[in-house]
């Protein structure tokens, strides 16, 4: 039966891709670069929990059984009321949702999948070529290409709309309180967030297998970290006017997955492999450098009389009004946190047991 | 795993793209808004069952979660020229050196490639060398396994559309003129029913047992909700 299910779905690709692909050699791939399949989402919006709707969902992240058959004493994250929509949408009781969705690209800046890129190292061979040249696997959110110093507020607007993501994680984990299931932990919400400049290119390298380079570029009005059940203003952590860009990786650093024997246990291993003097040499100051700025940041309530700093001018001392202070982390012009020109010289991730 | 789903709709999805191909191939712009619009719709209910009942009361269950529906993989080894290496030359794989791969000789120490000289291949040691820090050693599998429970939707609707792309109101060119895509409308519900993947598992060969590191599980359950009738269209992009 599987041999006739594989059969049939080869046989509905194929007409499609076999045409296309088939007749390419080595050299005529640098020609096809940029081709492949793109996706421009329309009106998407994503919810676990829907007023007047019954059933919820939610998604449990399992990280210890106990080697037994009982889910119920399993340790675990619960992600539920997971929330996408397009940022101007207000959720609630009466609202409605067929307006909920926004869209994720356009024909300009689409998703790009299988698009087949050639990537060089920087090094080069005793004849000035490049020392390695792979064919690599592009995968990229809409204006994946797009580098800071490219975004206009019109390239944003057709990258996609704004969006807000939120989620809530409970936990179950160690001995509770009698009769407690679930501890609440937190909630996440970004919002008004939009990608930019990321992507993805993966091929295959001697000696370790799968490699790997990205990009992550996020805007994001905020990002809220709650710490109150009811969403007390009290209990958040605020970053208004989030800019992140990390680049991680190159040809010649590749991300890599691999295992690790630790202690006498197989663990999973993820590497960025380190900058060595070579290296270093070849790229000199031309490297993608990355940056994460934040414009400020909200310890609770933004207007929490604690966190005054000094009276505005014009104001008279004593006076009742929040707005005739300035408070800390909140700047007046420009960022609170700006760390710029990060560029990761080796990165290594490996699973461990606790 | 038990396929529920009928047959015929996957039959029916590989005539009509047969169809559409050859049609496709004879048909320029202003007969493609003639075909416009035609599709399929497709309603499915996936379940994953496990072919045998896993338990860790089973003193055999390492063998029989390895019947079960799993996804593996492993790093291969190879050098510049494609040549398969193994970590063989000692008792435990760990003398400093890789080897090409012999299957008849298991133990061969043919081919010694010092590690110190590939690492990263660019001749790295690292400062101050722990354990699990080589990367290349005996790469182990990495197994998504047992996977069960049902995903189910209806209404993912599939239209070919010829005006992706195209605004009318404004003068036809080379960027604004209608292109063909493949037209998603994603269903408004998809829901799953104790949707698992018990285990992430890391093994030194392809049985998953109960000493093999179980790095985490997920689970998804009940109803996820699209109401705002997404759509998503497919097309072949050019540079």
């Amino acid at each position: 039966m599987k041999a006739a299910y594989a059969a049939i779905i080869s046989l509905a690709l194929l007409p499609q891709w076999g045409m296309s692909l088939e007749s390419l050699d080595e050299s005529q791939l640098s020609d096809v670069t940029g081709e492949g399949l793109g996706a421009v989402i329309e009106d998407f919006s994503l919810f676990t929990k829907l007023p007047n709707r019954p059933e919820t969902g939610e998604l449990t992240l399992i990280f210890n059984d106990h080697q037994t058959d009982d889910t119920s004493d399993d340790d675990a994250f619960i992600l539920s009321d997971v929330r996408v929509h397009r940022s101007d949408f207000v959720y609630s009781d009466t609202a409605d949702f067929s307006l909920a969705g926004g869209d994720f690209g356009s024909e300009q800046y689409p998703f790009k999948m299988g698009d087949l890129n050639q990537v060089y190292s920087i090094l080069t061979d005793s004849s000035g070529n490049p020392k390695a040249t792979y064919t690599a696997l592009r995968t990229e959110f809409p204006g994946g290409a797009l580098k800071p110093e490219d975004l206009t507020p019109d390239i944003l607007d057709s990258l996609s709309d704004k969006f807000d993501l939120s989620f809530r994680i409970d936990s179950v984990i160690g001995t509770r309180a009698e009769g407690e299931k679930r501890r609440f932990d937190f909630s996440v919400a970004i919002e008004g967030f939009r990608f930019y400049g990321t992507q993805a290119d993966t091929w295959a390298i001697p000696y370790y297998g799968v490699a790997m380079k990205s990009t992550i570029g996020l805007l994001a009005d905020s990002i809220v970290i709650g710490g109150d059940p009811n969403g007390a203003l009290s209990g958040n952590l605020t970053l208004n006017g989030v800019d992140v860009y990390l680049p991680t990786g190159s040809v010649d650093q590749p991300l890599i997955m691999s295992t690790a024997n630790v202690a006498g246990k197989e663990q999973l291993q993820f590497e960025m492999l380190p900058l060595t003097k070579e290296i270093s040499l070849a790229r000199g100051s031309n490297i993608a450098k990355g940056h994460v700025r934040i414009k400020s940041i909200d310890f609770g309530d933004p207007r929490d009389e604690s966190l005054r700093t000094a009276l505005k001018p014009g104001h008279t001392p004593g006076t009742t009004d929040p707005e005739a202070y300035y408070y800390a982390f909140q700047p007046e012009f420009g960022n609170v946190v700006e760390i710029e020109g990060i560029n990761i010289q080796h990165l290594r991730i490996t699973t461990q047991d606790i | 795993m038990n396929i529920k789903y009928s047959l015929a709709p996957l039959i029916f999805l590989s005539m009509t793209s047969i169809q559409v191909f050859a049609e496709l191939s004879s048909l320029d712009d202003a007969d493609m808004q003639l075909i416009s619009g035609k599709g399929i719709e497709i309603d499915a209910s996936v379940d994953f069952t496990r072919d045998t009942t896993v338990s860790y009361t089973d003193s055999d269950w390492g063998n029989n979660a390895t019947d079960d529906t799993y996804i593996g993989y492993r790093q291969v080894i190879v050098d510049e020229r494609g040549n398969r290496l193994v970590d063989a030359g000692s008792v435990n794989g760990n003398d400093g050196y890789l080897n090409f791969y012999d299957n008849n000789n298991p133990t061969s120490t043919d081919g010694n490639v010092d590690k110190r000289r590939i690492l990263n291949g660019y001749n790295v040691t690292y400062k101050a060398k722990q354990e699990g820090d080589y990367l290349i050693r005996k790469p182990a599998h990495i197994m998504l396994g047992e996977i069960s429970g049902g995903i189910s939707f209806t209404g993912l609707k599939l239209d070919f559309v010829s005006d992706f792309g195209y605004d009318e109101n404004l003068p036809l060119t080379e960027e604004n003129k209608p292109r063909p895509a493949m037209k998603w409308t994603l269903p408004d519900e998809i829901k799953f029913n104790n949707f698992e993947i018990s285990g992430v598992y890391v093994s030194t060969n392809e049985v998953i047992d109960r000493n093999d590191n179980k790095l985490l599980g997920a689970r998804l359950d009940g109803p996820i909700y699209l109401p705002s009738a997404t759509a998503a269209y497919v097309f072949v992009t050019s540079d």
